[in-house]
């Protein structure tokens, strides 16, 4: 694919006000980077590398659906959830995948409202990212309500079963409320910003397929002036509307915890932890999924070391910013004077648990600290390799959040420690599996880079570097 | 594709405008520009992706699109905090440890989210509609060159619906722009019609659709006999066993389906423990009473029980306020109808009311007693209520008819038996206790001990006022 153009290394990364480095690399025209990215969905086969993958994903996704027929069928005991600790990996995986949902659409939204161009190139790969992960997040609260056919009591509907509502007093409800409203302008988000590139594919393709396909999806796009000036503003509002809707739906995620009264949830400062760390494991997860992806599929020239470089400063802070979380809930902890609270850290740190939350300060706190180097933050493999350290952390940020406070219940005489089930295991498994299976299939048939930004981003630059001269 | 080649331009097919294209950004703004000076106003441009400036080019107005999500997401907004007010604090109020049924923080997520929600799908739906989106069928799209349009070329169309347009001079005025080259636009003389069956498919999907809604709403506004039908039954149908039937050994070693409660459990509200009030007996003297009996009968065997009960009553009768007249000799009350009776001992019965005697007592007393005792015993408490004589005139021989209640056995029982008997009857009276609460049952006792009175009621009982207007009658 990428062989095809010839590409010249150049160094992106610098910093000079006066002179703006490149977003776009290897001389690439309007033509080639629309070849570059649609070759992709547009090969007959995908690779072996795809196949494989595909394979193994979509075996863990069936194994994640038998599984949840074997927890329907047989009861929520199948689990490990067991008194006192009744929110087990079921919640932990939860506000794992919410928590990587965080940053496609802030990489979208708020990039976009800072207009932060660099975005352009990661940002659909990311939305889609976090789609495919707010799907696997909802699986979680859906099955462990234990009775999944009555899920559907969640909703506020004048039932004449219960003869009731709700209770919208509870954050358990607002979690439901913001984490569908999340998913729906997400995928909205997603889905408009692709219809100019669908629109592409479906002039380029040759099968008829793809041409119904892709038509429909495209809904007759043009690229009309009159419809590009209302898209965009359409695009505008949607990530101004987005970007508080970001931070609500983690801040509403740790309610769940803070609004209960159990010593190491009532905290006040879970909300900006809670989204700091959010958008920690989101950013992660990008780097993660990207660094492979744009050596597979030859997409350096459009995700170049820059992005990353950003990206990477993205983890720096907010690992950073999570680290200093941390150490503050400690000193509340101690300053609060409540004994309660006081025993919940310190058993953290030092009780049966300090395993995982030794793993989490390693993973979240100490190894970002690299990318204070900027030989890390260029080195793509360095960079997976910290990825992959943060998005263990983050799960076991969750699993030491949930896990730990509830094992140490008020009453010592029902303290346990808790352990997971093969069942549970199988499930977060297979919830990867999930999330790759969706993922690969959308690199399979859609446009993953956002052909029509980029384009626009590049005739920014060539504009300015053309008529300098006139602009000053 | 050349310069000035318009293929298939015949009399039937019509232009609908002209199409020329530009191999850069800048090229189309300036085009544009040219275009909008010439006077032309109904243009458009097609571009792979928005090009700055482009509006002011064209003259495009902003879009209203904000009003729309601005309202939606409002309405979207209200809903929520309506919607939650109805919900928990109107329709069916929650009490969650004591907080306010509504407080507006409590609002907040809901509102907020779906007034992000509402504002958002208003956007792009808005976006949609404004555009005339989805619009598959496109003449533009029967022109291969113009697929390029959305990868790197720039076309500007003047349209023939324009005022100004005029074919000639408008191909001249967009050849002078220097495009890559000018084509006509035609409208589509041979729409591919669309398939035969896809009419009548949505017709009839779309009647389907409505027949979950019709059956909903059918059964909204009628009855049924039959019970609910049960998607999942959960616990509607437990496998108990009805409360008198037998439950299998390995239940319950009794084999008892129900269980009886916890010895020395007591139901809520149902604690009687003032025995004076409840059972119209009083616990010291019970006690005392059976202490005695018991050393008498180990001691000496020469008082029976019964005696002494009685002497019990006398002693307690005199103290008490609405005394009977004067207790009468034990032996006396064998002869009344009790003798049978006799032989057991009497508990120790309260002669005085356990609750307080007032005027408003007695009135329910008299309602009580009319309701429930008149029809045997009469309005005077003589014996002579109406299902008595009726029974009488039957002259079955079966009945036995009611006691007055003027007769000595009954006005000298302490106030405490009469309530037992008004509670669990006597002989061949039924007891009451089921009917009436415990306060109408001591109201009816009043009430019989004012009748009784009144048989034998001297002028010291009337008030001295009242007593001029008796002597008149
Ligand atoms: C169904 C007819 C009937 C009704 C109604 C009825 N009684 Fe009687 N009552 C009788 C009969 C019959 C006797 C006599 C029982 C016997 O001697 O076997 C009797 C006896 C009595 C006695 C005398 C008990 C004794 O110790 O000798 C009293 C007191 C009495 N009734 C009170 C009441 C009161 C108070 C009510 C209203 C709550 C009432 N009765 C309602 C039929 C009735």
């Amino acid at each position: 694919m990428a062989g095809t153009l010839t590409t010249t290394v150049v160094d992106n990364t610098f910093e000079d006000p006066g002179n703006r480095a490149p977003l776009v690399l290897g001389g690439q025209d309007y033509a080639s980077l629309t070849d570059t990215i649609c070759k992709i969905p547009e090969r007959q086969w995908p690779s072996m590398a795809w196949f494989i993958c595909f394979g193994i994903s979509s075996s863990l996704t069936i194994m994640l659906f038998g599984l949840i027929g074997h927890l329907i069928f047989t009861g929520v005991g199948v689990w490990g959830n067991n008194h006192p600790v009744f929110w087990g990996w079921p919640i932990v995986n939860f506000v794992f995948w919410v928590g990587i949902g965080h940053a496609g659409t802030l990489i979208s939204a708020i990039l976009c409202v800072f207009r932060q161009q660099w975005r352009t190139s990661i940002n659909r790969f990311a939305e889609a990212m976090t789609i495919f992960a707010v799907v696997c997040a909802g699986i979680f609260p859906g099955i462990h309500v234990g009775r999944v056919w009555a899920a559907y009591w969640l909703a506020p509907y004048p039932s004449t079963h219960l003869a009731m509502w709700p209770n919208f007093l509870s954050p358990l409800l607002w979690d439901v409320v913001a984490v569908s409203t999340y998913a729906t302008i997400s995928a909205l988000f997603w889905y408009m910003g692709m219809i100019p590139d669908l629109a592409t594919l479906r002039d380029r393709a040759k099968e008829r397929w793809r041409q119904v396909v892709y038509g429909v999806l495209a809904l007759g796009w043009t690229g009309s002036a009159r419809h590009w000036s209302r898209y965009e503003r359409a695009y505008i509002l949607l990530a101004a509307l987005a970007t508080p809707l970001v931070l609500s739906v983690h801040s509403v995620v740790s309610f769940d915890f803070a609004g209960s009264q159990l010593p190491g949830w009532h905290t006040t400062i879970f909300p900006p932890y809670f989204v700091a760390g959010a958008v920690f494991s989101g950013f992660s997860m990008v780097i993660t999924l990207l660094v492979p992806s744009r050596e597979l599929f030859g997409l350096k020239d459009v995700i170049t070391v820059r992005h990353l470089d950003n990206i990477t400063k993205f983890i720096l802070a907010t690992g950073t910013m999570v680290g200093y979380a941390y150490l503050i809930e400690f000193f509340i902890a101690w300053y609060g004077g409540n004994p309660y609270e006081r025993f919940a850290f310190i058993n953290r740190a030092f009780g049966p648990y300090a395993w995982a939350y030794w793993t989490m300060i390693a993973c979240n706190v100490i190894t970002p600290q690299l990318f204070w180097f900027k030989k890390f933050r260029t080195t793509p493999w360095i960079m997976f390799v910290v990825s992959i350290f943060a998005n263990i952390g983050m799960w076991f940020e969750r699993f030491v959040i949930v896990i730990t406070s509830l094992s140490r219940d008020f009453l010592p005489s029902s303290w346990a420690y808790f352990t997971p089930t093969w069942v549970d295991i199988g499930m977060f498994v297979g919830s990867f599996g999930l999330f790759f299976t969706l993922f690969l299939l959308f690199i399979r048939f859609m446009p993953m880079v956002a052909i029509a930004e980029v384009k626009a981003v590049m005739a920014h630059e060539r504009h300015k570097s053309g008529e300098s001269s006139h602009e000053s | 594709m050349t310069q000035a080649q318009d293929p298939q331009i015949t009399p039937q097919t019509k232009v609908i405008g002209l199409l020329a294209e530009f191999d850069s950004p800048d090229a189309l703004l300036a085009a544009a520009e040219r275009v909008r000076g010439a006077g032309y106003l109904k243009t458009d441009a097609f571009s792979p992706f928005p090009i700055h400036g482009m509006d002011e080019a064209m003259g495009i107005r902003p879009t209203g699109l904000p009003w729309l999500a601005l309202l939606v997401g409002m309405f979207g907004g209200l809903a929520g905090l309506f919607g939650e007010l109805w919900a928990n604090s109107i329709d069916y109020p929650i009490m969650v440890s004591g907080k306010p049924f509504f407080s507006l923080p409590a609002t907040i997520p809901v509102s907020f989210e779906l007034t992000i929600l509402g504002a958002g799908v208003a956007t792009f739906l808005g976006m949609l509609v404004l555009n005339g989106l989805p619009r598959l069928a496109n003449p533009l799209f029967r022109k291969p060159g113009f697929l390029r349009a959305t990868t790197d070329r720039f076309f500007l169309m003047i349209e023939a619906t324009d005022p100004k347009f005029d074919l000639a001079p408008t191909r001249s005025l967009l050849e002078s722009l220097q495009p890559l080259g000018v084509e006509a636009c035609e409208a589509d003389t041979s729409p591919s019609p669309m398939p035969k069956f896809v009419l009548p498919v949505l017709v009839l999907m779309g009647c389907m659709a409505l027949i979950p809604p019709a059956l909903i709403a059918r059964a909204r506004v009628t009855k049924s006999e039959k019970p609910r039908f049960d998607t999942f039954p959960d616990m509607d149908y437990t496998p108990g066993y009805k409360a008198q039937a037998p439950a299998p050994t390995n239940l319950f070693a009794d084999r008892r389906a129900s269980r009886p409660p916890v010895p020395g459990t007591v139901p809520r509200g149902s604690l009687q423990d003032d025995d004076r009030l409840y059972r119209g007996i009083d616990p010291d003297q019970q006690t005392a009473m059976r202490l005695s009996s018991q050393t008498g009968t180990m001691l000496t065997s020469t008082s029976g029980p019964a005696e002494e009960a009685a002497e019990e009553e006398e002693i307690a009768e005199e103290d008490a306020p609405d005394a009977a007249p004067d207790p009468t000799d034990p032996e006396d009350t064998a002869d009344a109808p009790m003798a049978a009776e006799d032989d057991e001992p009497q508990p120790a019965w309260v002669t005085s009311f356990p609750l307080p005697v007032t005027r408003e007592l007695m009135v329910r007393g008299r309602q009580r007693y009319d309701i429930y005792c008149s029809a045997c015993h009469g309005l005077g408490g003589d014996g002579s209520g109406l299902v008595s004589r009726r029974a009488l005139e039957l002259e079955q021989g079966t009945w036995i008819p009611p006691l007055s209640l003027h007769v000595d056995s009954v006005l000298e029982q302490p106030v405490g038996q009469l309530y037992h008997t008004v509670t669990h009857g006597v002989r061949s009276m039924p007891g009451y206790g089921d009917q009436l609460i415990v306060e109408d049952r001591w109201a009816i006792v009043l009430y019989i001990r004012a009748l009784q009175r009144s048989r034998n009621a001297s002028p010291a009982d009337v008030p001295s006022d009242l007593l001029e207007t008796l002597r008149d009658l």
